[in-house]
């Protein structure tokens, strides 16, 4: 089992409410606002000048693969690396390789929308981040939004998806071309010497976006952002980092499968691929104030206020003492802590648990996409919890 | 003991007898005498015999009266050998000597050097030779440098010549065959005498259906008495050596390589062969083809190359082919064997597979770049300098 | 009698209280040796586990549950917080409701709230705060109206100049502080930061 990486914790759990963001929905959103900025004229000359990069890049005949942005349609079926592929990923054989190809070519490499898989990556995005959401939060119906944040980071963000594509042993192209062998992973790379760790030119809608001064809050992610909580990035014109252009084809390929082989295949390949990565989200939690959010946690619930005991102690007059304290509610223990001081054992056992509160999973989870499938049971509704906790 | 001195006498006990017993390295280097150069260095170190040093104190003096060594030292039987081995030296110098015996004497030298004053050398005139300069080519040719061909040097080229030599190997071999002996050493006779080879080549083949068995026709009973003899004693010649000496016609059937410098007449001017019964016969048994190929080879001077071997079939084929009528392309040896590039182009599984590909050309580096798409981009860098056009 | 005759053909040298003190040590070394293996195996001999081992009841194969000591998932949700529509609260009864008595709490004060102070205790507070914020600190307002520090905080705020004036105080000690000092001092705050993040 792979196990997936930790790129970020939550930070203080804060905000009510979980919604997942479609990124559809944002992705019109964009071209609306890009229509409204920019000017036909500028589109215009923008394509004018892609022409004149491919011109002076393929000198060669018009009917040589050299003028082609990308492989031809053709040239999938010669292709041995993308028929291993195919075979590797023990995809459905309705799904042809010219597909495959096609989920192997980036926007950046071909701009005509009908040879790219922009369309593909975004249905896969969206699926992609269906399928994770419904059964984070089907599963742990009370984590906090930012865990739930940090957890879809870890499914199928994009540094996963690259290393998905890594492990899947597909290979980068240098160049896009028409030549090019279409097993390959085609996009146009940033420019050597460009300064990676620059800021990324960040777009949201949000309204009073130059007040930089202004809190975002947690909820308003939910709405503005995308499914990661992070403002989404402007594309870059100058080129595409190989980890976008990874996650694209990832993507894609999830949406292809949707779109090929239908639904229980998609679902199939969610688990098989995504679900079955490692992730420990106890780990995802990162309390600064545990003992006080315990506290709150138990007034609103209507439990007893929870009070520190010692349930073991040895050493306590030498160098490493340990301290063993376990809060309880009235007669219920509700987390147990070790320490070295007796302040470090009662904030470890707050947190364990808060952890507890938050990770509570009911039994016989259902997501509600299985209920898309013919014949399914009766929908019973899941748990709904009332939220985090907010001090 | 210092290493240094160590070398310097390893010699030395080998010279003074070992036969009578076994006296370990440690204890031979004690009782040794030691030479004088040993001893000038010797004098004050810890190494002196702790009895030699005990006399010495006892006495006060340097050089104490008595025996060096009254508790030890050689033995009886070393001194007798001692005063045997003035009459053994000489015989060893005699001895002819080559550049590495040198060694030797180097060693004998310092061991019986005169322990009067010792002298360094200045100039190395006069001092024993070790070794070789690179000029290891004057030295005259041992017996294990000469090197003496297992085919007849002169190859023969007439038909007469061939079918000569194809009759009598093809007779030996039978005549092993019959005596039921290893086949491929009549090969160690390279020449045989000259009634022996009359009777040879008197012998007639008839062969029934190619076979060997029962092949040969002798000429008369003697004939087939001496042959029979002759070739009882190849192959295993050491044991038959002794009983040829006591056998009156000993001298007349010995076998003996004829010596290869002396003028020699081609199977004794015999012109022509007087049957054609051998040319039926069969090589179908590897054993008995290796070994008659091995010995008309030997007498004929021809070499057979081992696609030829594998294809052919009888006596008259291997005359062909010496003779020049059968040549490799008849033998269609000489076809290259296909290629494994078209032959796993033409495969039809390989085609069949999709995630196979087979290039009909090597695919090298500039392949490797227009796969990845970097070719273009090469050169349009070196056109862009003017390096390609 | 027996035991008494026996104890005199006793060779003397083997009972070492009858020795001289010269040849005390060997004779205690030796007794020590045997003596402390002895206490060792006794030590060793450690009763198994009840669940342990095959007893009369069980008759028939059962499985051996004895995991090592450790903390508890945090993946097993308290009885207490599982919703109560869930089946786990009715399969676990009350088995594991622990008599909470014998341990001792962590702080001597108990977390009661009184409310024991109205409006005009308030006013008085923010009254003495404003009016000599170097005398009335938060400790000793705390002390005054017996409440805690944090209430202070929460009912009034300190002039800027009195939290310049701390700020200024705070460097002075920080200051003199040496590079180990100030190492400690910042390993202690990661390693608290670190109690809310670790598992």
């Amino acid at each position: 089992m792979k196990r997936l990486q930790l790129q970020r914790w939550s930070s203080s759990v804060l905000s009510p409410r979980a919604r997942t963001g479609g990124r559809l929905q944002q992705h019109l959103y964009y071209n609306l606002r890009r229509q409204s900025t920019v000017t036909p004229a500028a589109q215009a000359e923008n394509e004018q000048l892609i022409d004149q990069q491919s011109s002076l890049l393929t000198t060669q005949t018009p009917g040589s693969p050299y003028s082609l942005p990308s492989p031809p349609v053709e040239a999938a079926r010669e292709s041995a690396k993308l028929a291993a592929l195919h075979a590797r990923l023990y995809l459905p054989t309705r799904l042809p390789l010219e597909t495959l190809a096609r989920c192997l070519v980036d926007s950046s490499a071909d701009p005509n929308a009908k040879f790219n898989n922009e369309s593909l990556s975004i249905l896969g995005h969206d699926l992609l981040s269906h399928y994770t959401s419904e059964h984070l939060i089907c599963t742990y119906p009370r984590l906090p939004l930012t865990v739930i944040f940090a957890a879809m980071y870890a499914y199928v963000g994009p540094k996963t998806l690259a290393a998905m594509t890594r492990e899947w042993g597909v290979e980068l192209a240098a160049v896009p071309g028409g030549e090019v062998d279409p097993g390959l992973l085609q996009f146009k790379r940033v420019v050597p010497g460009t300064d990676v760790n620059e800021e990324p030119a960040v777009a949201t809608e949000r309204p009073n976006e130059h007040r930089t001064s202004w809190r975002k809050s947690m909820t308003s992610r939910v709405v503005y952002d995308n499914e990661f909580g992070d403002p989404t990035e402007v594309k870059n014109i100058k080129g595409v980092p190989a980890e976008h252009a990874s996650a694209r084809f990832i993507r894609a390929v999830m949406g292809a499968i949707y779109l090929h082989a239908g639904r229980p295949a998609a679902k199939r390949f969610f688990e098989q691929h995504f679900l079955s990565r490692h992730l420990n989200i106890s780990e995802l939690f990162n309390f600064s104030q545990p003992a006080r959010d315990l506290a709150r946690l138990c007034a609103r619930e209507n439990f007893e206020p929870p009070v520190a005991k010692i349930i073991s102690e040895t050493g306590r007059k030498s160098r490493h003492p340990v301290f063993v304290v376990g809060i309880f509610s009235g007669q219920d223990k509700l987390g147990e802590g070790a320490g070295a001081s007796l302040l470090e054992a009662r904030s470890r056992a707050a947190v364990a648990a808060l952890k507890g509160w938050y990770l509570y999973s009911p039994l016989n989870v259902r997501v509600p996409s299985a209920m898309e499938e013919e014949g399914a049971a009766p929908w019973k509704p899941v748990h709904v919890d009332l939220g985090e906790v907010i001090v | 003991m210092r290493s240094s001195l160590r070398l310097l006498n390893l010699e030395a006990p080998t010279l003074q007898g070992s036969k009578t017993l076994y006296v370990c390295s440690v204890c031979r280097q004690e009782t040794r005498p030691r030479p004088a150069l040993a001893r000038q260095f010797l004098r004050n170190s810890s190494t002196t015999p702790i009895t030699e040093r005990v006399r010495r104190k006892i006495w006060g003096t340097d050089s104490p009266p008595g025996l060096e060594d009254p508790y030890g030292g050689q033995s009886v039987l070393e001194k007798k050998f001692k005063k045997d081995q003035p009459e053994q030296r000489p015989q060893r110098t005699q001895e002819p000597d080559d550049g590495w015996r040198n060694i030797d004497e180097a060693s004998a030298g310092v061991e019986t050097a005169p322990s009067g004053e010792y002298e360094p050398a200045t100039t190395w005139e006069g001092l024993a030779r070790v070794g070789h300069l690179g000029r290891w080519t004057d030295f005259p040719a041992s017996e294990v440098d000469e090197y003496t061909s297992f085919k007849s040097k002169k190859r023969l080229t007439k038909p007469n010549h061939h079918a000569l030599a194809a009759h009598q190997a093809a007779v030996e071999i039978c005549l092993m065959q019959s005596l039921n002996k290893p086949l491929a050493s009549v090969c160690d006779v390279v020449e045989h005498q000259e009634p022996i080879f009359d009777l040879l080549w008197k012998c007639r083949i008839k062969p029934a259906d190619g076979q060997w068995n029962g092949a040969l026709v002798y000429p008369d009973e003697k004939a087939e008495q001496v042959l029979a003899y002759v070739f009882e004693q190849i192959g295993s010649q050491a044991q038959t050596e002794s009983a040829a000496e006591d056998a009156a016609e000993a001298d007349e059937a010995e076998p003996e390589t004829v010596d290869p410098e002396a003028p020699r007449s081609l199977f004794f001017n015999k012109a022509h062969v007087r049957d054609k019964g051998y040319l039926r016969l069969s090589l179908a048994d590897p054993a008995t083809k290796f070994a008659f190929l091995k010995r008309f080879s030997q007498l004929t001077g021809h070499y057979f190359p081992d696609p030829v071997i594998n294809s052919i079939s009888s006596v008259r084929e291997a005359i062909q082919y010496v003779g020049g009528e059968l040549s490799l392309k008849s033998l269609k040896l000489d076809a290259k064997p296909q290629k494994l590039g078209p032959q796993l182009t033409a495969s039809k599984t390989l085609q069949d597979l999709p995630n196979v590909k087979v290039f009909e050309k090597r695919q090298k580096r500039v392949d490797r770049d227009e796969e990845l798409g970097r070719k273009k981009v090469i050169e349009a860098a070196l056109r862009e300098r003017g390096l390609i056009q | 009698m027996a035991t008494y005759f026996t104890s005199i053909k006793r060779p003397l040298p083997s009972l070492p209280f009858l020795s001289p003190s010269s040849c005390e040590p060997i004779a205690w070394g030796a007794r020590r040796h045997q003596s402390s293996y002895r206490r060792t195996k006794q030590r060793l001999r450690v009763k198994p586990d009840a669940s342990f081992g095959t007893s009369s009841t069980n008759t028939y194969d059962h499985i051996i549950h004895n995991p090592p000591s450790s903390a508890p998932s945090v993946f097993q949700t308290p009885t207490k917080f599982l919703p109560v529509d869930d089946v786990r609260r009715t399969l676990r009864g009350s088995s594991t409701h622990v008599s909470t008595a014998e341990f001792s709490p962590v702080f001597e004060t108990s977390g009661e709230k009184r409310y024991h102070l109205n409006a005009s205790d308030v006013e008085e507070i923010r009254r003495l705060r404003l009016s000599d914020p170097m005398t009335w600190s938060r400790w000793k307002l705390a002390k005054r109206f017996d409440c805690s520090p944090m209430f202070i905080a929460m009912v009034c705020e300190a002039s800027p100049q009195k939290k310049e004036i701390q700020k200024q105080v705070l460097e002075a000690v920080q200051s003199r502080w040496g590079a180990k000092r100030r190492m400690a001092r910042e390993d202690r705050q990661l390693r608290k930061e670190s109690w809310g993040r670790d598992p």
